[in-house]
């Protein structure tokens, strides 16, 4: 099944930023939704936002959004937690560490695997955790541990493990 | 007689509760008083709509004088609920109860959909955009009609009608809109956009006149602008 684009993808202005504060916020608004939407179907954990990818840039219309623009969505997208930078790279939060969090923990609680130690790569087996980028698990990880219910584990002063409580 | 020794003591305590024993009547009958008035201004005021509920109903301009009055002493018609045995607002009692019912719950779909939208489309929504956002194709425009009708006396909304097309849209924000912004909205409707090519080819406006008149749509969120053609592009909202 290919990609469904929005409507707005194929309306012209959308890849011009709007003078009207409230028509631009509106836009945001837009962008951000499209863009977690796009990531999601693609299961896209991270865009470069200097290269010249579909989502950004509509062919059939000849429509792109600039650099400038690209800059201001991502800005307002970290600002609202829906991702962040990776050095150059935007990690999107297609889903938020608190939900990848949330269902790795229901994972370990119910394959009981409370208080054991897992390799990084062990977890992975967790559900729809296959694919998962490396940055948005141990942000997942962190929130864990925030809560007290997650440790990540060091051998030799190399991070070898998490263990969960 | 004024009493001497011991019981003028007394006498003073007898007094003051005296006193106070008045005050309190004083104040229930006050009270009772003015319970009674407002009764019997309630009974007058509904006495007064009935008697005038052909005109309440029938002439917009009598109609929005009532509601004035209602407000300028602080009676909320559409609340007030003073035929009991109807079990219904003061307001929908009297104008017919289920017709208007109908209509009162459509004006608040429409409102949301116009809210929704604002930021949008600048507050300017065409009656076939409302029909597909509400998702329901049993309404028509005349509902639409009705519904924004039912919202006059309240005031902020309209319908307004432009372009060779009389392509109605409903007005959810206060504005003016001048003629030469109407004119090039209609131009809009029609060719799906606008460019100063393409009002200077149809209409004989110098070019301060259009640049001004396309800036006021901009900068009002009417039109969405495309800077990415060989020459600006306006477009209007879509139902995103």
């Amino acid at each position: 099944m290919s990609y469904q684009y929005p409507k707005a993808y194929s309306y012209p202005p959308f890849f011009t930023k709007q003078p009207n504060p409230q028509t631009w916020q509106s836009q945001l608004q837009l962008w951000k939704d499209f863009i977690i939407d796009w990531s999601k179907f693609h299961r896209a954990y991270r865009l470069n936002p200097t290269s010249d990818i579909d989502l950004f840039h509509n062919q059939t219309i000849d429509r792109r959004l600039s650099p400038q623009v690209i800059d201001e969505i991502l800005k307002y997208m970290t600002d609202n937690g829906s991702g962040e930078f990776d050095s150059k790279e935007f990690v999107i939060y297609w889903k938020s560490p608190e939900e990848w969090a949330e269902s790795l923990y229901k994972w370990i609680e119910s394959t009981g695997q409370i208080s054991r130690v897992l390799t990084f790569k062990e977890l992975k087996n967790a559900p729809d955790f296959n694919d998962i980028d490396q940055f948005v698990l141990r942000k997942a990880i962190q929130v864990l541990s925030k809560r007290g219910k997650a440790q990540i584990m060091k051998v030799d002063n190399v991070e070898a493990g998490v263990k969960f409580f | 007689m004024s009493r001497l020794g011991l019981a003028s003591f007394d006498k003073s305590a007898k007094d003051a509760k005296q006193f106070s024993d008045l005050s309190s009547s004083l104040n229930q009958s006050r009270f009772k008083e003015l319970a009674n008035q407002l009764e019997v201004f309630q009974a007058a005021l509904l006495q007064f709509a009935t008697e005038h509920r052909d005109e309440i109903r029938n002439s917009p301009e009598f109609r929005s004088k009532f509601i004035n009055m209602c407000h300028t002493i602080g009676v909320d018609p559409l609340a007030t609920s003073a035929n009991t045995n109807q079990g219904g607002s003061f307001w929908a009692s009297l104008l017919g109860r289920d017709i208007n019912d109908y209509y009162f719950q459509l004006a608040v779909k429409v409102v949301e959909a116009c809210r929704a939208t604002k930021d949008k489309n600048g507050g300017l929504m065409s009656m076939s955009d409302i029909i597909t956002y509400l998702g329901n194709s049993n309404i028509t425009e005349s509902d639409i009609k009705n519904a924004i009708d039912s919202l006059h006396p309240l005031g902020g909304f309209d319908i307004i009608e432009f372009g060779s097309k009389r392509k109605k849209m409903v007005r959810s924000v206060p504005m003016q809109l001048s003629n030469d912004q109407s004119t090039l909205l209609g131009i809009c409707q029609n060719i799906g956009y606008l460019s100063k090519t393409i009002i200077s080819d149809n209409l004989q406006w110098n070019n301060l006149r259009i640049s001004s008149a396309l800036e006021d749509l901009v900068s009002s969120g009417l039109v969405w602008i495309d800077l990415q053609a060989t020459e600006p592009r306006y477009y209007l909202p879509m139902l995103f």
